[in-house]
């Protein structure tokens, strides 16, 4: 890569060729106030707030598209240009109704207001255009009020260049041009959005909002904690803001080197925005009734009816979700416990058998020019995956092949498409011929890989790549921690009515954890309602009320991820960090401390 | 929804000219609202499923060209051009006539027909009206409502030459029978040129140009062999040559005749200009107000292929814009062509490094090219020997505004000064009024005041004086004309027709024609001239694409020019 050298504003300034004036800049500390500008997004240049005269030449260039040319001299600020950002500036408080005092960003998160501030706007000369616009408030999790929108289109180039769906788009021309969602519709009634919320993390105004943060204080007076989001195996870096020990927003870590800021709406929106019923106290059954008790009843409770049970009476049944740290206390369960087991999504156990990390996966999928997806679902379980996978495909052209029982949004972007994996010659044809060349393929599969048909199509796979670049394999499980749990040495159960009926079990104790459901996946096999309610003791350990705690004799209640510290092991193997954004509510423990004083 | 299969052969023949699935999404639109009236949600629906495109990509292109439209207009789409030269001539009346015609009739205004000459001018559907009054506007009208059916309108015939013209271009075009049709343009000698180009290698050609100086007659005024050969080479991508016949300059209407009269000449040059820069594709975009002058093209092609002359060393396809003036800025056209919103790309990457398609691309003007097979026929020093050093060779020069003899003449550049060419060549104001000054290259151009009317018409003599040759629309504006109302009227088109991507532009230009307008209505304040001044200066060099120059200099010019009557207006009430 070539070095050059150019003086900004008399700075002399290195930076690589093919970088623009602004990179450079920024790199070498010199800010330059930009509005449409934003990294990692293709440059648009229409806002013109970073404009700089470069070789004394009177026309004003966007840095932030503008790529730098060795030995230039760029000045960034004198008279004039404040002049010209501040006439662009009143130009842009008197296109739309941009009043402050009525809008959540008030106060610090805007940086149309930050820029006016900065620039002393205290006046607008001209007459404000006062146009009658309306505010989208359908959107499950995000509004839209256009009012407010300065035209960046960061939203539109982040849906369609980061979450690669393209609801967002421009509509009209010129001044009457409008962001608009699908075709001409609302936020509610959209087909393609998978309301990831990146445009709202892209709004650099009010225009885009998240519903539940609004009016609930300005994030530049939050506390901001990063932490890892436990949803699925991606395991995505977060940044959470809270006041008085509220959630107000959740964002994407920008630093994160999983997701580098982007989130599905699991991670970005369901784990707080979402009601759930919260276990605050520990539960005991009398007569019939779950009845709040202390912690030392609770625990006396258990002691006393399961104390004098042999070890192999007693089972401990855990959630794929839980953190390493609590792997590492149920190893030293092994002795007290007779069996146990880690519940996981179905065929998932056979995934978890050998469990094998890939690092470097998500770059991988980033990069990839041919990607097959075989028995994984990541559109409805790794957003964040399938927005890569969409990417790939729409803005550098790679194949993709899905295999898969159920259909997604993928597979209109998909070059073939099988829900039933086919052994005809002609269908294996036209894979090969679909996957011819590739130089960096990726196979990404999930649990129904695992299943004879699917195992038989990866093999399959594999072979058509014999003569050229093989793969990425990329095994992805549905559970979170699951890989991790399983090489700590617990085993997956595919079949839990199987697993309870097997030994000689008389109590069980479930921990669930954080799981949304509360654990009651595990109920999905009918079977094993019945088989719970027979069992002499249930305890189960879990942070939201479900159906599994109404089974339950004994509920202990558990932190949730916001509370927990500890790590979790993502499906490329890194090792990630949970930090407590807040402290435990009511009397919910760690979910390590609950087992050591149960089994102490 | 039913697509006759017909239609839909048509559809599938249009998309094989492109090679990206996205480039013939404003054909489709164009031929679907031809047949069904309008572009509602399953005809975008169609169109995406057809080109395997995101229904979004076609609704935001439908909804950015206001040629199409999304609801039924009615039977008869009443279009009376609303810019300048009309505006003069008034078409203000006829939109009076124009009131309560019933559902079957839609009215809209548009942007200039670049029909200035024989102003004002409008279109019913496909059919264009030049030289209209409000009686023969009503009988139209009146004729419509009697038959239920839109009769033909013939094409004006050719203008004849004035002594003073040199014609080049223009010399077929009035000869007796001369039709334009391809065995007529061969009596001429047509096609000779390209022969003879066929034997020449394609540096030849390209110097031979070069040493011609011919310069773009677009309006930026590029030298046309620098500009080729700036092409990027060995790139391993394709090369493609793009003609742009988008015009859309108010007061310009010369490339309309070059195309109507004498179309083989334009693809014999487009031909040439394939074999000189490798290209073995070229576009022609046209602007969608001249649908006659795409199927001219059109047939012309397909004679010109039966012949051998088109296919053989390259092809050319037509391509129809859709009502954005921005499509005369070459990356909005490049964008255009592509199937996008006419966004102007930023520079650098040019289009001869990065254009259409991400290949390397050359987009000339349609009077450029028509230039070609002269400049091959007879050679460089031939072109050189006529105009004068720096503007060399013929141009063509639109006239309108209240002068006897408006109409299109070509001149050798820098022979004839501004006032010979009105007094003399035109005949004069009508009615022996005085004139406030003249719009020298299209309205984007600065005007010039009426003391400066010696200045020979140049591209260097008219940058000394101040302005511009600009794409050769000449505007007069007589001593009756008021300033503030031609500069709203100006402000008004490019408002209309910002594209809405760099705040200063989007904005500004609104904001001038609001700033306008209160000025004319006796309502603003004695400041608001000069932050009038200070906002078209905001714009001047400060977006991406010459746009902004185009709306700001032509306020900036008559302000600095006639800043007392702005004064006057807006004391009108204070």
């Amino acid at each position: 890569m070539n070095k050059i050298t150019l003086t900004i504003d008399g700075k002399q300034c290195t930076g690589t060729a093919g970088q623009t004036i602004l990179e450079i800049a920024h790199a070498n500390g010199i800010a330059i106030p930009t509005l449409c500008y934003m990294k990692n997004l293709s440059p648009w240049g229409g806002c013109r707030m970073c404009i700089v005269e470069i070789g004394g030449s009177p026309k004003a260039v966007p840095s932030c598209a503008t790529p730098a040319t060795d030995g230039s001299t760029v000045v960034t600020q004198n008279d004039r240009l404040t002049h010209l950002r501040k006439l662009t500036l009143e130009l842009l408080f008197s296109e739309r109704n941009h009043i402050c005092p009525i809008c959540p960003m008030n106060k610090g998160d805007c940086d149309l207001q930050q820029n006016g501030y900065k620039f002393g706007i205290d006046a607008i000369r001209y007459p404000y255009l006062y146009p009658t616009l309306p505010v989208d408030l359908t959107g499950k999790f995000l509004g839209l009020d256009h009012n407010r929108c300065i035209l960046c289109t960061r939203c539109v180039r982040t849906c369609d260049e980061v979450e690669g769906v393209h609801t967002l788009d421009i509509g009209n021309r010129g001044v009457k041009n409008q962001i608009v969602v699908d075709l001409n519709t609302t936020f509610g009634t959209s087909t393609t959005c998978t309301n990831c919320g990146a445009c709202v993390s892209a709004c650099p105004t009010g225009a885009l909002f998240d519903k539940n943060a609004a009016f609930h204080g300005p994030l530049t007076k939050c506390r901001q904690v990063r932490t890892t989001c436990t949803e699925c195996a991606v395991g995505c870096g977060l940044v959470v803001y809270t006041k008085e020990n509220r959630i107000v927003d959740v964002f994407g870590d920008n630093d994160s080197p999983v997701n580098h800021g982007h989130l599905c709406s699991r991670g970005r929106y369901e784990t707080w925005a979402v009601k759930r019923n919260r276990i605050t106290t520990p539960l005991v059954r009398k007569n019939g009734q779950l009845v709040p008790v202390s912690w030392d009843e609770a625990l006396q409770t258990i002691r006393k009816e399961t104390g004098k049970m042999l070890t192999q009476n007693k089972g401990l049944l855990v959630s794929g979700k839980l953190t390493n740290e609590v792997a590492g206390t149920l190893a030293h369960l092994q002795s007290q416990v007779g069996h146990i087991g880690m519940y996981v999504a179905e065929h998932e156990a056979a995934l978890c058998s050998e469990p094998v990390f890939t690092g470097d996966a998500f770059q991988r999928i980033t990069d990839a020019d041919a990607i097959i997806v075989l028995g994984a679902e990541p559109s409805r379980l790794q957003g964040v995956v399938a927005a890569r996978i969409r990417t790939a495909v729409r803005k550098r052209g790679a194949k993709l092949v899905i295999l898969n029982a159920r259909t997604s949004d993928l597979d209109s972007y998909a070059d073939i498409v099988a829900h039933v994996v086919s052994v005809e010659r002609a269908f294996w044809k036209r894979v090969g011929e679909t996957l011819q060349g590739a130089q960096r393929p990726v196979l990404l599969y999930g649990p129904n890989a695992m299943t004879p048909l699917g195992i038989t199509a990866m093999e399959k796979l594999i072979k058509l790549f014999e003569n050229g670049n093989g793969p990425a394999v990329v095994g992805i499980p549905t559970t979170t921690n699951a890989l991790a749990l399983a090489g700590a040495g617990i085993a997956a159960v595919d079949n839990v009515a199987q697993w309870l009926t097997s030994g000689p079990l008389r109590a069980v104790h479930i921990v669930a954890a954080d799981e949304t459901d509360g654990g009651a996946k595990i109920l999905r096999d009918r079977e094993v309602v019945g088989l719970l309610k027979g069992f002499n003791y249930v305890v189960v350990q879990a942070a939201y009320e479900s159906r599994l705690t109404e089974l339950a004799q004994v509920v202990l209640p558990s932190l949730v991820w916001s509370e927990k510290s500890g790590t979790v092991t993502n499906f490329e193997g890194r090792e990630l960090l949970l930090r407590p954004v807040m402290p435990p509510r009511g009397q919910a423990r760690d979910d390590k401390m609950i087992l050591e004083s149960v089994f102490a | 929804m039913t697509i006759p299969s017909e239609l839909e052969r048509h559809i599938d023949e249009i998309i094989t000219h492109y090679p990206t699935k996205r480039a013939p999404v404003l054909w489709l639109c164009h031929l679907l609202q031809d047949h069904f009236g309008f572009l509602g949600q399953e005809q975008v629906e169609w169109i995406a499923t057809k080109l395997s495109l995101q229904p979004i990509n076609v609704w935001e292109v439908v909804t950015f060209y206001p040629m199409f439209t999304q609801k039924l207009r009615g039977k008869f789409h009443i279009k009376v051009c609303r810019t300048l030269s009309c505006h003069l001539a008034g078409s203000q009346k006829l939109l009076e006539r124009l009131k309560d015609l019933g559902a079957d009739f839609t009215v809209d205004t548009v942007e200039c027909l670049a029909s200035c000459g024989t102003a004002p001018a409008m279109m019913i559907n496909d059919e264009h009206y030049d030289s209209m009054t409000p009686e023969r506007l009503d009988k139209i009208v009146a004729d419509i409502k009697r038959t239920g059916t839109l009769a033909k309108e013939p094409i004006a015939k050719p203008l004849p030459a004035h002594p003073l013209e040199k014609r080049v271009l223009l010399a077929n075009i009035t000869k007796p029978g001369y039709t334009g049709s391809l065995a007529d343009y061969e009596k001429e000698g047509g096609y000779q040129a390209l022969a003879k180009a066929l034997t020449m290698k394609p540096e030849e050609i390209v110097n031979e140009v070069k040493n011609s100086e011919i310069r773009g007659r677009g309006g930026a005024g590029f030298p046309c062999g620098l500009k080729w050969s700036f092409l990027a080479k060995n790139t391993g991508k394709p090369t493609y040559l793009v003609c742009n016949a988008d015009e859309s300059e108010p007061g310009t209407f010369k490339d309309r005749q070059l195309i109507n009269y004498d179309p083989h000449q334009l693809l014999e040059g487009i031909l040439i200009s394939c074999h000189a820069t490798g290209a073995k594709v070229a576009y022609i975009y046209i602007r969608g107000e001249m649908p006659h002058g795409a199927n001219v093209l059109i047939n012309a092609i397909a004679e010109a292929r039966a012949k051998g002359y088109v296919g053989k060393t390259a092809e050319i396809y037509v391509h129809r814009g859709a009502g954005a003036y921005i499509c005369g800025e070459e990356t909005g056209l490049i964008e255009s062509l592509e199937g996008k919103r006419a966004y102007p790309r930023i520079k650098p990457p040019f289009p001869a490094i990065v254009g259409l398609f991400g290949s390397p691309t050359v987009v000339n003007n349609v009077e450029t090219l028509s230039n070609i097979p002269h400049i091959v026929k007879n050679g460089a020093a031939w072109f050189k020997a006529m105009g004068v050093p720096g503007s060399t060779g013929t141009r063509l020069v639109c006239v309108s505004g209240p002068v006897k003899r408006p109409g299109y003449y070509e001149f050798e550049m820098g022979k004839l000064t501004m006032r010979q060419l009105i007094e003399d060549v035109c005949g004069g104001v009508t009615n022996g009024k005085k004139i406030k000054g003249v719009i020298p290259g299209g309205s984007s151009m600065p005007v010039m005041p009426a003391n400066n009317l010696d200045v020979p018409l140049d591209f260097e003599s008219l940058r000394k004086a101040g302005t511009m040759a600009g794409s050769g629309g000449i505007v007069v504006l007589t001593e009756d004309v008021s300033i503030v109302d031609a500069t709203l009227n100006v402000s008004q088109f490019y408002a209309h027709e910002s594209c809405g991507q760099c705040t200063p532009c989007r904005e500004g230009t609104l904001w001038m024609e609001k700033m306008l307008h209160r000025i004319k209505d006796g309502h603003s304040r004695p400041e608001d001239v000069d932050l009038l001044f200070e906002v078209a200066d905001n714009i001047d060099g400060k977006t991406i694409c010459p746009l902004g120059e185009a709306a700001a200099w032509p306020v900036k010019a008559f302000l600095k020019n006639y800043r007392s009557e702005f004064e006057k207006a807006c004391n009108k009430n204070g």
